[in-house]
């Protein structure tokens, strides 16, 4: 899968774009005839298949950390993932665990995140250091909810700690706190 | 002789001319070059690997039949034989797979169904590239490859134009795909 285009033309984009679904169905029997003509694009569009494949291998063993929307976790929880939500407000604190059984952990955060250029998130511990930041992330579930989601086999390594999700967000070149949103990580439990 | 080098038409005419089974390093190479297309159509079609497998060895009964009976009239373009058998046997296997399928999910573990042949990648380093990327690129993939998600469905969560979901997500996967293998080599 080098290159973007096979020495006849066909691109990778349009492999892709077939792969995905997104052509018509004049235009998807136009590269249907071709890759049964073409042995370097049939390889490519396997290339694109099996990396398909393998992120869809990634979710279903959650250990993806990503925003998320709804209709993922719901997807996730019919594919056997055990996800565990919490909902903290901003400003506050709230308990929180890993259990044997959580495959996903999910933050659920609240505050009105709408009329920013661009917004981040960050993952620290409270009074320490960051352990993640995500910048650029998408508003995916409406301006006023972000859903995260970490590997709950992630979460597990951390020790007890008190941890902080902040979101902020740039208006031109100044960055606001939107909010702050606080977890008393009671570390990995056992039942 | 070499059958790398060999034409697909070439390797259609040396199976059609020699007696019944006696090309059979000619067939097998045709398979080697077409059964992995095949494969593909299948899974773009029916989206299972155990009836995708299924149509490869479907059509390439009927493929092989034919070429040996003389049953393939323009052997110039053998491959779209292969992609009109295909699409035909798609259809037909369509619909026998959903009675499969009805009948798998009441009696029997799925994950035995699943054909091994799929070539795979080091799962470990996927996981790391994809969560390596920026947020936008992996919400992106996920949407697309995981959540099925098509462009103009993504366009609206996104609040970008489809086209421009199309561009970025072709820019993620080759992101993807330049982590995946870049590590690989190395």
């Amino acid at each position: 899968m080098t290159g973007e285009q096979c020495s006849r033309g066909a691109s990778f984009g349009d492999l892709l774009d077939y792969w995905v679904g997104d052509f018509d169905q004049g235009s998807a029997e136009r590269v249907e005839a071709h890759l049964f003509e073409c042995a370097e694009c049939a390889q490519r569009l396997a290339d694109i298949a099996t990396m398909a494949a393998a992120v869809a291998e990634a979710m279903r063993g959650a250990r993806v950390q990503s925003i998320v929307t709804d209709g993922v976790l719901n997807k996730l929880s019919r594919d056997g993932v055990r996800i565990r939500t919490y909902a903290p407000e901003p400003g506050t604190f709230i308990p929180c665990a890993i259990w044997p059984e959580d495959d996903l952990v999910v933050s659920r955060l609240r505050g009105d995140f709408s009329g920013y250029d661009e917004l981040t998130l960050v993952l620290k511990a409270d009074e320490g250091p960051e352990l993640s930041r995500n910048v650029d992330i998408p508003l995916l579930s409406g301006k006023r909810e972000i859903l995260t989601a970490t590997s709950a086999s992630h979460l597990r390594r951390l020790p007890s700690m008190r941890l902080r999700l902040i979101v902020s967000g740039k208006r031109g070149d100044t960055e606001h706190v939107i909010g702050e949103y606080g977890l008393e990580h009671g570390g990995a439990m056992s039942r | 002789m070499d059958l790398a080098a060999v034409t697909d038409a070439m390797l259609a005419d040396a199976i059609a001319s020699a007696a019944p089974g006696a090309a059979h390093q000619e067939e097998a190479e045709l398979y080697r070059r077409f059964a992995p297309r095949v494969r593909l159509y299948g899974l773009r079609h029916l989206r299972d690997a155990a009836a995708a497998q299924d149509l490869v060895q479907e059509v390439f009964i009927v493929l092989i039949e034919r070429l040996r009976s003389g049953g393939v009239r323009n052997l110039a373009t053998i491959g779209s034989f292969i992609l009109g058998t295909s699409r035909t046997m798609a259809s037909d296997l369509r619909r026998t797979h959903q009675r499969r399928e009805r009948l798998t999910d009441t009696f029997a573990d799925r994950a035995l169904c699943v054909a091994p042949t799929e070539p795979t990648l080091d799962q470990a380093r996927v996981d790391n590239c994809l969560n390596s990327l920026p947020p936008r690129d992996r919400t992106l993939l996920i949407l697309t490859f995981y959540a099925e998600k098509k462009a103009s469905d993504i366009a609206s969560t996104f609040e970008m134009a489809a086209g421009a979901v199309r561009v970025a997500r072709h820019r993620a996967l080759a992101r993807l795909r330049d982590c995946v293998m870049g590590e690989s080599s190395r």
